[in-house]
């Protein structure tokens, strides 16, 4: 007599589908395809730009080849996708048991790691500082900003008469993916222009304008399309560029102007006697504390450039008013620098050529990250639902085994 | 996940050739009629040495060989047996570790390396550098009748091609090496083969030379009117005047750049070149370095380094001969340890001894113990002759050859059933796995460090663990399936790492650069990433014998059989999803200890991140029913396409931080493992077309 099967309803259809093994197979698959892919194209380019490209994207065209395009869903909607099903078909709708619970276990290790990772995407800072042997006359020892790796930020400089600087920043959101018919208009109440941004360009060059008139900027900046892979890894032809315009806000009147992060003040003009200065510059953060390096370690094997040890004995002074004190820290290779959310990071080293008896900069990666250790605790629970799903697994065909053979062996004796 | 640098022997190579300008500026002054008229020495360097005999040569006593064999060089930025670095450097030219004299008499590494420094003579005829395509001949205008399309060929044989050879390397090396032609490829290794020989041919150039102090006046009086006195004779008394002259050069140059004080020094030399001489034999002595410092010069050195004072990177620094000249010539507030001008002596004695085996013999030992001693007080001698043990002893080969003989057995017990030959199968297999695991534990006493620190060393350590991996699952389900891929797989794996060494050509014991130096997590995530991979493949091949027995109805309706391979696939998957997966997630938190994030998306990572995707995706598809047994042993097997790709493959695109293991060689290996394993998939995919049940049609 055949068993009368529950209709289900669309939502719990869609609800269902989104929870299926299905659905997880499928986007674990598309989601390999787009990490060999990506893997590909790290070839040709900088893997910020294929992270950028391939997983911070909804949707992205591959060309395979360079030529033949190939449609593919990009990571935030696969990993989106795969963290509904998780929740839906991995921890909501599975069957909850003995024998589920290593799954679960691990079902719920692995939300912990997306939403870590989530975290870590959305509030994380990232950047790099360096600090240089200490010597007598200057403080390139000291540091308490780090510089962004890839955005860049455009910054409004007063000069002052005593020599001080007042600056305004215009963030790398306000300008970044300008076209040249595209422009950005940025204000302050403190001053007396507003700046109008166009024509964002990753990666620009300045070329000499012998055609410039008296007033007009000697360079041209242009786009630099083709720029190799082995130039953007080498940190040469990466400088991003940009299209300044002032508007007077008393008088209407227009300066034209470039910027180009491959220099220092691009743009510099006096409004009366007031000078100014615009420039675009690697976005920077200030730090809590200040770094001063009092010894950097460097060490190579004998007889060879490869590094044996790069370490640096820093001391670490909080700014007035901070809970924490000063003191001093040993930064080494996988022995990092806490204070706060902030972990600075032994990273590298400089100049790479020179005498052997050369002043020396440490290079400290530098990470604001929330979710710093999200991922060991994951880990620890993901692996502990390994053990105890397939342990358990073990465990009972061993037993049934056991059986058989048991059972195997009675027959045998009593036949 | 970590990344390695570039060969420490390109590294080595720029310093000397740093060190070669100076030397031969100092040899300028060291030969300026001056202090010594003209030629000061006895032989020229560009002269090719003179016949020894002409009959084949009496063989290196084993005392000789021995001591040199465990005589500490310090190569790669570690303290090495000669053994080890002959045997590279053999493997280098010849692509095996023995050589053959004309005479057919089969040598080692030691003794072909003692050959070639004190009979280069004889060592220039024997055939012992290997080329793979006669193309590579006619690249550089040679044409040599009656040889094999891949051949060997003599020092002498190429010298006339010589010219043409280092011209053609110099263009080909400026193309990224995986865009190298073979023959590009081929002309660059012999290059690099022909300029290395070269250097151990002209090693001792200057030990077989004798200085002229007869034009000095003052210098003949100093060594009691003698006309030519050696080498390690003359150079101290020699040193003030050339110091002074040095020290004026250099000054010049310092005025001129004062960071760059030997580039000039260098620019200088061609000025000098009418009084080369001498300085040009010393600088070919810069291959070897040979001499440990003393304990007073390293912390002489060690101090003037802590003051960044001085001119080398790493206090560290062992010497070579013509490390020791420049000592003498260019610095001298550093210490010249009097025991070096003795072991230069030695091997002076050494190159006018050699047709006298009994004297050879006791300069060799005057000159191990010297070494050993300097050595041992540097605390660098410890691993020295265990390491010429364990190369001697050869334990993986010995496992490859029994491997195959147990797989040899379990096959003859398919023909002719014996529960004996599997008995013995099964504990050669067991022994064989014994051996490997003792070569991995001997090698990590060795280095100090956990099983898996190289690409070389994956591949032992995945052997090993497959073949143990292999013994349990026979143990869990006696069927003799596992008995028999377990000695085949370990077989390949040692074939594989054997291959990969002789393609390498490169010490399997490196140093490990900064990032890498931690114990901790090389133990914890290298290996478990390392048994993932080799579960994965394990995997992969057990689902070859389902795939396979059903395409060619090998126990055709024996149910139980497949019932069983199918659970030991889902078995073994569990197991390679459990490591894969912590282990890739423990590099993203050694990354996130030493650089500060988690996930780089580097392609070794992301190769890592391809196995646990596509083990997750079997999972899933077989709890939800969409695969069965068969499906899941399709999957398998591109599974082994993936995992290969993650473990070599990405290595290949030469990108990352992970790209350490790069080599082009490989490749076309890794395209046949891939045509394979494809072609095994497209004939299961075929039968399960052709088998699977077809709806019935309708009435």
């Amino acid at each position: 007599m055949p068993v009368p099967q529950k209709q289900e309803s669309l939502p719990e259809k869609i609800f269902a589908f989104f929870g299926s093994f299905g659905l997880a197979a499928v986007l674990l698959i598309l989601l390999l395809i787009l990490t060999y892919l990506s893997t590909l194209q790290q070839q040709y380019d900088t893997t910020y730009e294929v992270v950028q490209r391939y997983y911070k994207s909804p949707f992205l065209i591959h060309y395979v080849g360079g030529k033949y395009p190939i449609p593919l869903v990009g990571g935030y909607l696969l990993l989106g996708l795969l963290s509904l099903n998780l929740l839906v078909g991995g921890l909501w709708r599975m069957r909850k048991g003995a024998s589920t619970l290593g799954v679960f276990i691990v079902h719920l290790g692995i939300v912990i790691l997306f939403a870590g990772s989530f975290v870590e995407d959305r509030l994380s800072t990232e950047g790099a500082m360096q600090v240089w042997e200490p010597r007598p006359g200057d403080t390139l020892d000291v540091a308490s900003t780090f510089k962004s790796y890839e955005e860049w930020e455009v910054a409004v400089i007063r000069l002052d008469a005593d020599g001080s600087r007042t600056e305004f920043v215009i963030p790398y959101d306000e300008f970044e993916g300008l076209d040249a018919d595209e422009q950005a208009r940025c204000f302050a109440a403190e001053l007396p222009f507003d700046v109008v941004l166009s024509d964002y360009m990753e990666n620009a060059k300045l070329l000499e304008n012998p055609q410039a008139r008296t007033g007009e900027s000697p360079y041209l900046l242009v786009r630099q399309d083709a720029v190799s892979k082995e130039m953007k890894d080498a940190g040469r032809g990466n400088a991003a560029g940009l299209r300044a315009k002032l508007v007077e806000k008393t008088t209407g009147k227009v300066r034209h102007g470039n910027l180009w992060g491959g220099s220092g003040d691009t743009f510099r003009f006096t409004l009366g006697t007031q000078p100014w200065s615009i420039t675009i510059r690697k976005r920077s953060w200030d730090l809590p504390f200040t770094i001063r390096l009092r010894k950097f370690i460097h060490e190579v094997h004998p007889g060879t450039r490869m590094p044996r040890r790069y370490e640096s004995d820093v001391t670490m002074t909080p700014d007035p008013g901070s809970s924490s004190s000063e003191r001093d820290v040993h930064i080494s290779m996988n022995e990092p620098l806490r204070e706060g959310e902030y972990t600075l990071y032994q990273s590298g080293w400089g100049p790479q050529m020179g005498a052997a008896g050369r002043r020396m900069f440490s290079g400290l990666a530098v990470v604001r990250n929330p979710s710093d250790q999200v991922p060991l605790y994951a880990t620890i629970v993901i692996g502990m639902g390994l053990l105890i799903h397939f342990g358990r697994k073990l465990i009972l065909y061993l037993k049934a085994e056991a059986r058989k053979r048991a059972a195997a062996a009675a027959a045998g004796s009593a036949s | 996940m970590k990344p390695l640098s570039s060969s420490p022997y390109a590294d080595a190579g720029r310093r000397r050739l740093g060190w070669a300008l100076v030397l031969t500026l100092a040899a300028g002054l060291l030969a300026a009629p001056a202090l010594l008229d003209a030629g000061p020495v006895a032989r020229a360097a560009d002269e090719s040495p003179a016949p020894t005999s002409a009959a084949a040569p009496a063989a290196w006593p084993e005392a000789v060989a021995d001591a040199w064999a465990k005589t500490p060089v310090q190569q790669g930025g570690r303290a090495m047996p000669l053994y080890a670095w002959a045997n590279y450097a053999l493997l280098r030219v010849n692509r095996k570790k023995s050589c053959k004299t004309p005479q057919g008499e089969k040598l080692g590494p030691v003794e072909w390396m003692l050959d070639v420094l004190f009979r280069p003579d004889l060592a220039r005829t024997y055939r012992c550098f290997r080329i793979e395509t006669d193309e590579i001949l006619t690249a550089i205008g040679l044409e040599i009748e009656g040889r094999k399309k891949a051949d060997r060929y003599s020092y002498d044989e190429l010298a006339a091609g010589r010219m043409k050879l280092f011209t053609l390397a110099k263009r080909y090396r400026t193309k990224a090496e995986k865009d190298r032609s073979r023959v590009e490829v081929g002309v660059v290794a012999l290059a690099h083969g022909m300029h290395e020989f070269d250097g151990l041919l002209h090693f001792l150039d200057w030990a077989r030379a004798t200085v002229d102090v007869s034009r000095d006046a003052s210098l003949g009086e100093r060594f009691g009117g003698r006309k030519h006195v050696p080498v390690s004779e003359a150079l101290v008394p020699l040193a003030p005047g050339i110091n002074r002259a040095t020290e004026a050069l250099l000054e010049a140059s310092r005025r001129n750049n004062p960071q760059q004080p030997l580039r000039l020094a260098g620019a200088l030399r061609q000025a000098l070149v009418p009084y080369d001489g001498l300085g040009r034999m010393f600088s070919d002595a810069t291959l070897l370095s040979l001499l440990p410092l003393t304990k007073s010069q390293f912390e002489q050195v060690e101090a003037l380094h802590e003051k960044r004072q001085a001119l080398s990177e790493n206090p560290e620094e062992w010497l070579s001969p013509s490390d020791l000249l420049a000592r003498v010539v260019l610095w001298p507030n550093l210490e010249v340890a009097p025991i070096h001008l003795e072991m230069l002596g030695l091997l002076e004695k050494m190159a006018a001894d050699v047709d006298d085996p009994v004297r050879f013999a006791e300069h060799t030992s005057g000159f191990h113990t010297r070494s050993r001693e300097l050595a041992t007080a540097l605390g660098e001698y410890d691993g020295i002759e265990s390491e010429v043990t364990y190369l001697r002893a050869n334990l993986l080969g010995w496992a490859k050859h029994f491997f195959l003989l147990a797989f040899v057995l379990v096959a003859l017990s398919w023909l002719w059933p014996n529960r004996w030959l599997v008995r013995i199968a099964w504990a050669l297999t067991a022994a064989c796995a014994l051996l490997v695991a003792i070569g991995i534990t001997w090698r990590c006493i060795l280095r100090g460090r956990p099983p898996v620190t190289t690409l070389y060393e994956t591949v032992i350590f995945v052997t090993g663990s497959m073949a143990v991996a292999g013994l349990v699952l026979e143990w869990i389900n006696p069927k003799r399936i596992a008995l028999a891929l377990t000695p085949l797989l370990a077989f390949a794996g040692l074939f594989v790492a054997e291959r990969y060494e002789l393609e390498k050509m490169e010490d399997t014991m490196p140093q490990l650069v900064a990032v890498l130096d931690t114990n901790f997590w090389l133990a914890l995530h290298v290996t478990v990433i390392a048994i993932g991979y080799m579960a994965s493949l394990l995997t992969g091949f057990v689902a070859h014998i389902y795939v396979l027995g059903k395409v060619f109805g090998f126990r055709k309706g024996d149910t139980a059989f497949y019932r069983n391979v199918g659970r030991m696939v889902y078995g073994l998957l569990a197991f390679a999803l459990i490591f894969a997966t912590i282990g890739t997630i423990l590099g993203g938190i050694w990354a996130n200890e030493s650089w500060g994030r988690f996930w780089g998306w580097d392609p070794k990572e992301n190769g890592a991140l391809m196995i646990v995707l596509w083990l997750l995706a079997m999972v899933h598809l077989r709890l939800g029913g969409y695969v069965k047994a068969f499906g899941l042993s399709m999957m398998a097997i591109v599974l082994n396409i993936i995992v290969v790709f993650s473990w070599w493959g990405v290595n290949l695109l030469g990108i990352g931080l992970h790209s350490y293991g790069f080599t082009a060689g490989i490749a076309k290996t890794l395209y046949v493992f891939y045509a394979i394993e494809a072609f095994v998939f497209l004939l299961g995919l075929g039968w399960w077309l052709a088998t699977r049940p077809r709806a019935a049609p309708a009435a």
